[in-house]
């Protein structure tokens, strides 16, 4: 789906993406993974074409994308990004129907969508006619997938999008991803910096570090078949609450 | 949007040229012209012509100059002024070779009006007796004492120097002081030793019988005869005869005693200075009401505001929008814009008056004032725009690129409706401030609430510039809630909401 060849980006002094090689499998989920600054988010959108590359190419369905066709690109990928990134001066339906009506959708076929897509993501009814202000995280966070999944993308995108909810409806929104993701049959590409919820969730794993990636594979590949020592840091710095019980015992 | 703005444009340009049709006859900012002015009008009217009286637009050079240029058509002035501040040329002793002169310029003169206006000095009436005072030489018997002249008889070339020079008057430029006419007036006192005991009056100034002034005499022939004549633009001749005639049938019928009795109803009867000068001329003249004044003045007013507020609108909030998407352009904007807003409103509107009369615009008028505006107006609106764009949460931008929206739907669907309420704060600031700063329109003959204050100003009336004054004020507050009536309509309802959570 989507392909990086030899792609690096700098800002400024700064290398976020060291010279990089990437594959995207068709229909699978992955999850792009690492600590704070590791150059997830910025392969993220070199991906999508949001930020343009210093050098090599990024191919989406084995089109290069360029700046020329990047907007048109992106009308086939679903976003989500960590609080939604909805527009607090649309409705949820202002948000979500949007594009379909910038692209000169019927009335009928946009109402349509949306009742289907309220039902997938088991919004409240009701909650699409609130303002953002007026809904709570998770209803914000489903509202903003619906926007992601509203022209029917070939790829959804999203960029850490359980990073600001509270654990039960983490967990609950979690489940529910999952589902979605496994009904849809899409392209997905996640980033999080939780490694059980990219377990959960992805089939494949990818662990960033300083600008590079350090292993790509299964959950089951990093934890047994760690290529570098980081990979097994990274793992075991994330606590359980049994580990945590057992620390505090002693 | 480009028709709107081509309205607006033609809108400015009929404002100032609509007057150019008629006669327009113009007066300084002091009573007894503006008195002269209304006579003028009223005696152009009863010949049929339609004249406009552009009145108390500032001094001497503004009239000349719009006079040349054709802003107005006649004013009246003083041949010894015409001569000493106009022409500058000395030589020009008698009437004739004046009107010579001033043909040059293709500008003609009636003859003298009848009166004679020279400048004199005055003191108390009982302090003059009691120090034995008749005559100007008899100041070089008390060289203690303080003088208060007016700014522009200090510097004028038959005013202070030249007079100390011919009566060799021994007082030391210490005890000698420029000051605002009116307040020369108020401060003239009794005690030799701190007040200021003399100042420069003419002939007919009301003032005179205001203060009980004794007026000494010019025993040295000092201060040139000023007479007083209609200035008029030689083409009147062929463009409004009948207004020539009606000026030319003026001359002589003035009398210094008629003068001064017409300067003493307006100044210290209240009189309209159209009411005296319908009283002259025994003819039936209509003085508008309070009511009437100030509807008038409210309408001009309202021109001035908001031709200039929705010009700027028009050119700010792009300006803002491109400031915001091209940073180093845009410091460049912002900065000229910040340039402007240090330009003195005063300076402002002096730079103003000869651009726009090169560029064909009436420079006497709403136009200077207009332009004025716009460019103040400019700053705050460009300002919030920016600061409006700039806000937006970058995850709400992120977002509308994500989802692949072309730069103008993106400007117009989420960014401008996001930076909505701050893009009207600063039009509502702009509207706000331009109500009180649109009055200095006064100045220059825009109309407006400005023409009370400066009325009141000259007359020392509290009461008249409070006409213009206290409707500023109540215009300004009405602005500032029409203004959140229109925010209540514009601002979209989801971000006047505050957050569940």
């Amino acid at each position: 789906m989507i392909e990086l060849h030899g792609v690096s980006k700098a800002f400024g002094e700064t290398l976020a993406l060291k010279t990089t090689d990437f594959n995207l499998e068709s229909g699978k989920t992955t999850a792009l993974l690492g600590p704070s600054g590791c150059g997830k988010s910025t392969l993220l959108r070199v991906m999508v074409g949001l930020i343009p590359t210093d050098t090599g190419q990024v191919l989406f369905d084995k089109t290069v994308i360029t700046k020329q066709n990047s907007r048109q690109i992106r009308h086939r990928i679903g976003y989500v990004i960590q609080d939604g990134g909805l527009f607090p001066h649309l409705t949820g339906r202002g948000n979500v129907t949007l594009m379909a009506k910038h692209l000169g959708w019927e009335r009928d076929k946009i109402a349509a969508r949306v009742e289907e897509l309220e039902a997938l993501t088991q919004l409240p009814t009701g909650s699409i006619d609130r303002y953002p202000a007026q809904m709570s995280g998770g209803q914000r966070q489903r509202v903003s997938m619906i926007r992601a999944l509203f022209l029917d993308p070939d790829l959804v995108v999203l960029d850490e999008p359980m990073g600001a909810l509270d654990p039960m409806i983490r967990s609950e929104l979690q489940t529910q991803l999952r589902e979605i993701f496994t009904s849809l049959s899409k392209t997905v590409v996640m980033v999080t910096h939780d490694i059980s919820e990219a377990g959960f969730l992805a089939d494949t794993v990818a662990l960033l570090k300083d600008g590079r990636i350090a292993q790509q594979g299964t959950l089951a590949d990093l934890v047994e078949r760690p290529a570098v020592p980081f990979v097994t840091d990274f793992i075991n710095a994330q606590r359980s609450p049994l580990e945590s019980l057992r620390s505090n015992a002693s | 949007m480009r028709k709107v703005f081509l309205a607006l444009l033609l809108l400015i340009t009929t404002a100032s040229l609509t007057t150019a049709q008629e006669v327009t006859v113009g007066s300084k900012a002091f009573t007894e012209s503006v008195i002269l002015g209304e006579i003028a009008t009223l005696s152009g009217e009863a010949a049929g012509i339609d004249v406009t009286h552009k009145d108390q637009i500032g001094g001497t050079m503004l009239l000349w100059n719009a006079l040349k240029k054709g802003d107005i058509d006649a004013y009246p002035d003083y041949t010894g002024t015409i001569i000493k501040e106009i022409l500058k040329d000395d030589r020009l002793v008698d009437f004739e070779a004046m009107r010579k002169a001033l043909a040059q310029h293709k500008v003609l003169a009636t003859k003298p009006l009848g009166f004679s206006n020279p400048y004199q000095l005055g003191m108390k009436e009982e302090v003059a007796e009691k120090l034995g005072i008749r005559t100007i030489s008899d100041l070089k018997k008390h060289p203690e004492l303080q003088f208060g002249f007016s700014n522009e008889f200090m510097k004028r070339d038959d005013g202070w120097p030249s007079l100390q020079q011919r009566y060799s008057l021994p007082h030391p430029a210490d005890q000698v002081k420029g000051m605002e006419h009116a307040l020369a007036y108020k401060a003239l006192g009794v005690d030799p030793k701190n007040d200021i005991l003399v100042t420069d009056t003419y002939a007919t100034d009301p003032k005179i019988k205001q203060y009980n002034l004794r007026v000494l005499e010019d025993d040295l022939d000092h201060f040139p005869k000023y007479e007083t004549v209609f200035l008029y633009r030689d083409d009147l001749e062929t463009r409004a005869p009948a207004f020539v005639k009606a000026l030319i049938d003026l001359e002589g019928r003035i009398s210094n005693d008629e003068m001064f009795a017409l300067n003493c109803k307006v100044e210290l009867e209240g009189q309209k200075e159209i009411q005296a000068a319908g009283d002259f001329l025994n003819m039936d003249v209509k003085v508008p009401t309070l009511a009437e004044r100030i509807w008038r003045t409210t309408l001009e007013h309202l021109f001035l505001v908001s031709i200039s507020l929705l010009a700027a609108i028009f050119v700010a909030v792009p300006l803002g929008v491109v400031a915001t998407k091209k940073p180093k352009l845009g410091h460049v904007i912002l900065t000229s814009a910040e340039i402007i807003q240090t330009i003195p409103g005063l300076a402002l509107l002096v730079l103003l008056m000869p651009l726009l009369s090169n560029l064909g615009f009436n420079a006497i008028g709403p136009a200077p004032a207009i332009v004025a505006l716009f460019l103040y107006s400019l700053l705050p609106i460009i300002r919030n725009t920016h600061t409006g764009l700039t806000s937006i949460p970058p995850s709400v931008n992120e977002s509308a690129e994500a989802i692949g929206l072309s730069p103008w739907a993106q400007l117009w669907q989420v960014e401008l409706p996001l930076a909505s309420r701050m893009i009207l704060a600063g039009i509502k600031t702009t509207a706000a401030i331009n109500v009180g700063f649109a009055t200095l329109g006064g100045l220059i003959g825009a109309g407006g609430y400005g023409g009370p204050i400066m009325e009141g100003l000259r007359l020392d009336s509290t009461r008249i510039m409070l006409e213009g004054a206290i409707p500023a004020a109540v215009l300004a507050l009405v602005v500032k809630g029409l203004f959140e009536l229109v925010e209540r309509a514009l601002v979209p309802q989801g971000l006047r909401l505050k957050p569940i959570d």
